[in-house]
């Protein structure tokens, strides 16, 4: 009924209901298709993959400078700091840099990550449809699932330990490839889809932006000194180390700041919203290699 | 971002012209403001008591009203980050007596909170024009 009343809506803005029949049998993968070709046909000179390096793919006098930065890159500690969170038993992990003394914590069961993740690089099974709890599975859910599941406290989820942790699982996933599915015998797993992407098309803000604006039909344009980026790639490379930020964020931070940016309050981290916009964005870049994690301005 | 950006990044969708309605309405709220300022502070300031009382059990409801459209832009997951900081401002002015002030920032907060949720209405029918738009579809 609902699919009708939109199906109706979207005649009456379109003006034909020919138009809008075809989208709404429009799978993923032909949206992916679409969205692919879009970018491909507004920046011709990028080389085939490329999209994983952001806004460097499209600005190469920008990028010599960002290169030189990442042969000693900034977030390299934070890699180390990430691998012996992962590896520790959880009665030691966020205590080795911060010295509280955790390691006679009473409730410790000497369980550490690697009883909850097969290897550290399993970056590309992120984010994935979990069918029996009916919601988007990210790899920073999963990281905080795991410390729960083994009786600790989950961490924030924007930045401090959970980045760390996911930039060293991303670093040692390089390489893999983005392959998120949609499972087509779960209409919950289109719904979500579909969630993500009108997150991605809706105007919000005061400032009345969407993400679209700025990273599909602003790319390439100016914000203020800024270039902005193209959304293909844009899941590609977190967490990542932001000079403005001093330290490594997960993505759910940035679209938090991208939301304050233009007005709009920004949603929870890990919520519905955000979960399905990295669903719907990873989906779009599939076939694009993980590289996080990365560095930006 | 400044709104010459802001119209740049619109061209070829109707952002431009959204906003050059969003600025109307602003300017037109901030008219409406400015009439409600001015018939508080009118000269010959001895204000009847019983008018003191009347603005700030206006300043009061248009607070209220302001608080619960902002409530449901929050659950539509269209709050925009100056609602807030106007109520704010409202109550403190309220707080301090400044009734004409209080009036003028509730006015601005539900201005801001009722553009929220008519822009969450909006996009709930927009936003699939939006993508057949932009991507030629």
């Amino acid at each position: 009924m609902k699919k009708v009343s939109n199906i109706l809506s979207m005649a009456l803005v379109a003006g034909t209901l020919a138009s809008t029949t075809q989208v709404a049998v429009a799978s993923p993968e032909q949206d992916r298709e679409v969205f692919v070709q879009y970018f491909e046909k507004r920046f011709p000179n990028v080389a085939e993959g490329d999209w994983i390096n952001g806004v460097y793919s499209i600005l190469p006098e920008a990028r010599a400078q960002w290169e030189a930065m990442e042969e000693f890159p900034p977030y390299e500690l934070d890699i180390e700091e990430g691998e012996e969170l992962y590896n520790a038993p959880f009665a030691t992990t966020g205590d080795i840099r911060e010295g509280e003394g955790l390691f006679n914590k009473k409730f410790a069961n000497g369980k550490s990550f690697s009883d909850c993740f097969p290897e550290p690089g399993v970056r590309a099974e992120y984010p994935y449809w979990d069918k029996e709890r009916s919601e988007v599975v990210t790899l920073e859910q999963a990281i905080n699932e795991c410390r729960v599941s083994n009786g600790e406290k989950a961490w924030k989820w924007n930045k401090g330990p959970i980045a760390k942790v996911s930039a060293f699982m991303s670093y040692e996933s390089r390489g893999q490839i983005i392959n998120v599915e949609v499972p087509e015998d779960d209409p919950k797993a289109l719904e979500a889809f579909e969630l993500g992407k009108e997150f991605y098309f809706s105007k919000r803000g005061q400032l009345n932006f969407s993400c679209a604006d700025c990273h599909m039909s602003g790319s390439g344009l100016k914000a203020r000194a800024e270039t902005l980026s193209p959304s293909l790639g844009h899941t590609s490379h977190w967490p990542v180390y932001r000079s403005k930020w001093q330290e490594l964020g997960t993505l759910h931070r940035r679209y938090g700041g991208c939301n304050a940016n233009i007005r709009a309050a920004k949603l929870k981290p890990q919520g519905e919203e955000y979960s399905a916009l990295e669903y719907y964005l990873s989906y779009m870049s599939n076939g694009l290699e993980y590289n996080g994690p990365g560095s930006r301005k | 971002m400044s709104t010459m950006v802001l119209g740049h990044v619109s061209k070829g969708n109707d952002m431009k012209i959204k906003n050059k309605g969003l600025m109307i309405a602003l300017v037109a709220s901030v008219s409406l403001v400015g009439c409600v300022e001015t018939q508080v502070t009118q000269p010959g300031a001895n204000v009847a008591p019983e008018t003191v009382v009347k603005h700030e059990n206006d300043a009061a409801s248009v607070i209220a009203k302001a608080k619960t459209v902002n409530a449901e832009a929050k659950k539509l997951s269209f709050e925009w980050t100056v609602t807030a900081p106007a109520i704010k401002k409202a109550e403190k002015a309220l707080e301090s007596g400044d009734h004409a002030g209080a009036m003028k920032h509730a006015q601005q907060a539900l201005l801001f909170a009722e553009g929220s949720v008519e822009q969450a209405k909006r996009e709930k029918a927009m936003w699939k024009q939006r993508e057949i738009n932009m991507l030629g579809k």
